[in-house]
């Protein structure tokens, strides 16, 4: 029987040649889960958005059909339509980052027939319930998610720093940065070159953790790309496996605009002195530059969005300088209104000094003589190409390849530039939404990524004169389920599991060197009470496994001997967490955690008594907590304050003592006043001292006290800001002996014509 | 009516400015986080012994705030004062070291060896110690070192140092047999000697009176064979494996089996090694009644 033949209209015109195997499968899973829809008459939906305040049309909404896998979102005259809708009672939700989120309940949407709604969104400073996809793997309103989540969009990005990524993501309740390294409620300390990092980073929702060192760049991305950050806080293992133990940070690229849309970008900084003038180590004027630009448009079935950005700076501290180019691409190809292909590609080339450790507290900002040739040179590319099919109100898949390749210079001595293999990680997944009613959703699927990386400072040879590189390969193999059910119209109970299938091998001896089978489970639950209330409940599993870094690295670094440890086994958590969040009217939003995750065989690298470092299944962890956060406007939004705070105990349980380079507290406290097209910006942000650290724990260490000043004013096309960071030159350290960046002033310019 | 509106709309606004202004002066004279270090305490050291040994790679002046450490990064070293240089220096060479304040439990003089990592036991000279012959004599109680405040200065500590100590022309071989469950929280096992048997338990004697102490015996093996390098001059009256937990704090070092007597096994016999190789030194280690390990 051939799939054209089916009673069946739902199935669009596939963009590519197919065969017809694989045409019958579709249609057999077709209907086996549109079920009864299959036969249902349909209707559409159509309407148009607009902004309350303004009138002007609002593109770029999310529009939700709640109870089947069926959305879209406004296009540039804020219009949307949906087809072929099932008839029948739906409710309608429409999201917009700065805008109240809307409902249209009780739609009803007739047999053959055609709906109009016009909805009006209300602007909010506050973050409203909006449209979430990473805790699911699926659209979901914020409120309805059992696990905290944090949104942060594109204006907060921008106007906040726009130079370092981490840096606005560090202002949200649980997360802390020592330098790159990200640690949500404790999950990290501090691993050199971010290696083995236990938060995931996704881009569009497909992980870019490194092959080879299982870390995290930053900045991998032109920063005007990103449409928001959605931040995950607990293991996120049940839906993402390996490096979710402590959460997921999902980087949503902005989607190419129906019109031609413009942004042009550029600042200058200029350092100032250090605090102290016996630091002051040259005379020449310290500073950074930067410039972005994206052009955005879409040509009939094709949107695309292209940006270039380079970065520039002498950096603060002697051998500090930055060389960064960023460039990306993504491409939106809607065959039709059910049918989409993304394709993305990005690219970086990232060159730094490397300033390991101060020469002494008293040259603080210059390395050691042997230091001053090192650098770090750092290369990926990012590319994915995405399908999304709608094959009915009830069902769809998304299908998708990737392929990251991370490539690291001469890190560790000058002396040996090549010395790291590109580390190649080629991925495929594909994935289900089905919704059989309203009451259900299940997400389900398989992910397959294959790690390739290589280098001579692998293996076990101790002489690095006659290196040899040792080459290593690997594949995960992950099915995993998440059902959500509606127990009642303001509770929805989640339950979902993943198992993943870890093998790798070393290529150069031909051994297999570790397979491990490893299943994460999730259960949560979320109740809203009231209108903008909502309670919810997670408890999990996450786990990571070992890198190739961790496992086989040997090396000198900052005068220790970094040993090989094959035997690593993976590490793995519990947690649990209850939360709550309330909105109070459009003005003022609060939230609650409190948490504990225990970690077992958790992998940290150890200093031996012969001063050598390894990594080991040493740390038997325990991690409680609570965090919350707080962001208020007054008076028409003149005032305003948004405030996180941030309290945990981070015990090593086998020595009894606080985990390294976790803060027992840390708090970010932002105060805004607005005038007319002007906004000044007070922001304070503050970690304790950190009571374990692992290199030198004889070096005075101090708290972190940054105090930012920033002013914006907005006009017509143009932003203009100003910006004074660390405004009080305070001196820290995150790592030992690595002094934070200094007083520094910027100006910035945005062009956005659109 | 109209136009007074402005006017009560930016009052409000303009004290909060000058409120939050104000407490920045306030904050820039209070509090700039780290500074530099203004205090320090350094000396003198004179060298003495034949010769520099072939294998010196660096010597430096380390202070640690309390002895033994708990892990070896809590040692505090100076910059190098003696290098792979082909005469021991006859003038006394200058160190410094620039600390906050506080007390200084030792200071002491380590040599390193050429590709090996520190050893706390190859010390050459503790400040307040004394030799008879070559063998240091460190002093007890130890000589603390004092900073009262910041900006003190001490330049008086001075040291001699024996490099005699680690000239060392022989080695002692054998092999260790393990018998029972190994404790799961092995760190280091470690094969030491000494010129006269250290008290039990004493963990000064084990680390500061051992002739050598070698960190680097196999662990979780049935059998580890070892190499430890002596001087031909010392008579051994003690070799014993030591046992030091994954915490790798030095305050759990434990002597857990030692060579014994031929010919009266109760006993530690005594090794008189010559120039060069001497083997046969074989010793055992039960875990069975091991207590402290898991």
């Amino acid at each position: 029987m051939k799939a054209a033949k089916l009673p069946f209209h739902g199935i669009p015109p596939l963009p590519f040649p197919v065969p017809p195997v694989f045409r019958r499968w579709a249609a057999i899973i077709a209907v086996v889960f549109a079920g009864a829809c299959l036969s249902q008459e349909t209707g559409s939906l159509s309407g148009g958005v607009t902004d309350v305040q303004t009138g002007k049309p609002v593109p770029g909404a999310n529009v939700i059909l709640q109870g089947t896998v069926l959305g879209t979102v406004t296009d540039g005259e804020g219009r949307f339509q949906i087809d072929r809708i099932p008839a029948g009672e739906y409710a309608l939700k429409i999201s917009m980052m700065g805008y109240g989120t809307a409902t249209v309940a009780e739609l009803l949407v007739p047999s053959g027939g055609a709906v109009s709604r016009d909805i009006t969104l209300s602007q909010t400073p506050i973050q409203g319930n909006l449209v979430v996809v990473t805790a699911s793997k699926a659209p979901e309103e914020l409120a309805a998610a059992h696990q905290s989540v944090e949104v942060l969009g594109a204006d907060r990005i921008l106007g906040r720093e726009t130079r370092k990524l981490e840096e606005t993501i560090s202002t949200v309740a649980g997360i802390h940065f020592n330098e790159e390294n990200i640690s949500i409620r404790g999950s990290s300390g501090y691993s050199v070159f971010n290696v083995g990092s236990r938060v995931l980073l996704l881009v569009d929702g497909i992980s870019v953790i490194s092959s080879d060192l299982g870390g995290i760049n930053w900045k991998m991305l032109p920063l005007l790309d990103i449409d928001r950050i959605e931040i995950v806080k607990g293991a996120g293992s049940a839906l993402y496996g390996s490096s979710a133990m402590g959460g997921v940070v999902n980087l949503i690229t902005k989607p190419p605009t129906d019109r031609l849309r413009i942004q042009f970008r550029s600042l200058y900084g200029q350092y100032d002195d250090p605090h102290y003038a016996a630091w002051k180590w040259t005379d020449k004027k310290l500073h950074y530059e930067r410039a972005d630009l994206a052009v955005s448009r879409t040509l009939g079935p094709v949107g695309f969005r292209l940006s270039l950005s380079g970065y520039k700076s002498t950096g603060y501290m002697e051998n500090n300088t930055t060389r960064l180019w960023n460039a990306a691409g993504k491409f939106d190809i809607r065959f039709s209104d059910r049918s989409r292909l993304d394709l993305y590609l990005s690219w970086m080339d990232n060159h730094e000094g490397g300033f390991i450790q101060w020469v002494s507290q008293n040259e603080a900002f210059k390395v050691p003589a042997y230091n001053k040739e090192d650098a770090i040179e750092y290369r990926s590319v990012n590319l994915y190409a995405m399908y999304h099919l709608v094959l009915s109100a009830r069902f769809g898949i998304k299908v998708r390849s990737s392929f990251l390749q991370t490539e690291m210079g001469n890190q560790l001595t000058a002396n040996s530039p090549g010395a790291f293999s590109p580390g190649q990680g080629p991925g495929a997944e594909i994935q289900a939404d089905w919704a059989p009613n309203v009451l259900h959703h299940t997400t389900f699927g398989t992910e397959f990524r294959w790690d390739l990386s290589g280098s001579q400072y692998y293996g076990d040879q101790a002489d690095y004169t006659h290196p040899v590189t040792h080459r290593f390969q690997g594949y995960t193999l992950s099915p995993y389920a998440q059902h959500v059910w509606t127990l009642h119209e303001n509770a929805t109970l989640t339950a979902g599991a993943r198992l993943d299938r870890h093998v790798q091998w070393n290529i150069t001896s031909a051994r297999n060197d570790s397979a491990d089978n490893r299943i994460s489970p999730k259960i949560g639950i979320s109740y809203r009470p009231w209108t903008g209330s909502a309670f919810r409940a997670t408890f999990g599993g996450g786990f990571r496994a070992a890198t190739v870094f961790e496992r086989y690295i040997r090396a000198d670094y900052s005068g220790f001997n970094v040993i090989p440890n094959p035997g690593l086994r993976p590490e793995h958590s519990w947690f649990g967490e209850a939360g709550f969040r309330q909105q109070i009217g459009g003005s003022t939003h609060v939230e609650l955690s409190a948490y504990q995750t225990d970690y077992w065989d958790m992998i940290e690298p150890v200093i031996d008594i012969n001063m050598t470092i390894q990594f080991q299944n040493y740390v038997r962890a325990r991690i409680r907590g609570i965090e919350g956060s707080l962001e208020s406007w007054w008076w028409d939004r003149r005032l305003g304050i948004r405030a996180s705070a941030s309290f945990m105990n981070p015990l090593d349980i086998r020595r009894r003592e606080v985990l390294p380079y976790r803060p027992k507290f840390f708090t970010d406290l932002t105060g805004f006043v607005n005038i007319g097209p002007v906004s000044l910006q007070t922001e304070y942000r503050y970690a304790a001292r950190v009571e374990t650290v692992m290199l030198n724990p004889l070096d005075p260490r101090v708290p972190v006290k940054l105090l930012f000043l920033r002013a914006e004013a907005k006009w017509r096309i143009v932003t203009l800001q100003l910006a004074v960071n660390n405004a009080l030159n305070y001196n820290y350290a995150q790592i030992e002996r690595r002094m934070g960046e200094i007083r520094n002033a910027m100006v910035s310019l945005l062009v956005d014509v659109k | 009516m109209t136009a007074s509106r402005p006017k009560r709309r930016i009052g409000p606004i303009l004290r909060c400015l000058g409120i939050g202004l104000l407490l920045l002066q306030a904050s820039c004279e209070i509090d700039h986080g780290l500074e530099p270090i203004r205090s320090k305490i350094g000396g003198m050291v004179s060298f003495k012994g034949d010769k520099n040994p072939d294998l010196t790679d660096e010597v430096r002046v380390a202070l640690v705030k309390q002895f033994p450490p708990k892990e070896i990064n809590e040692l505090l070293f100076s910059e190098i004062i003696l290098r792979n240089e082909d005469r021991l220096p006859v003038e006394p060479r200058h160190w410094e070291i620039y600390v906050t304040p506080g007390s200084y439990e030792i200071a002491a003089v380590i040599w390193k060896a050429n590709n090996q990592s520190w050893n706390i036991s190859d010390i050459v000279g503790i400040y307040g110690g004394a030799f008879v012959g070559d063998q240091l004599i460190p002093p007890f109680p130890f000589k603390p070192i004092v900073i009262p405040e910041s900006g003190a200065v001490i330049d008086t500590i001075n040291i001699e140092a024996n490099l005699n100590r680690v000239n060392r022309d022989a080695t002692v071989e054998g092999r260790i047999t393990f018998g029972g469950p190994w404790p799961s929280n092995t760190g280091v096992v470690a094969i030491g000697a000494f010129t006269a048997v250290p008290a039990q338990g004493n963990i000064i004697d084990y680390l500061l009176k051992n002739v050598a102490l070698d960190y680097s015996v196999s662990t979780f093996v049935d059998q580890a064979d070892f190499r430890l390098r002596v001087r031909s001059s010392d008579v051994l009256k003690y070799v014993a494996v030591m046992w030091i937990e994954d915490s790798y704090d030095f305050n759990t070092i434990r002597d857990i089996g030692f060579y014994r007597d031929p010919a009266d096994p109760s006993n530690p016999g005594t090794v008189t090694p010559k120039a060069g190789a001497t083997t046969g030194i074989d010793i055992t280690v039960d875990f069975s009644h091991f207590g402290g390990g898991q």
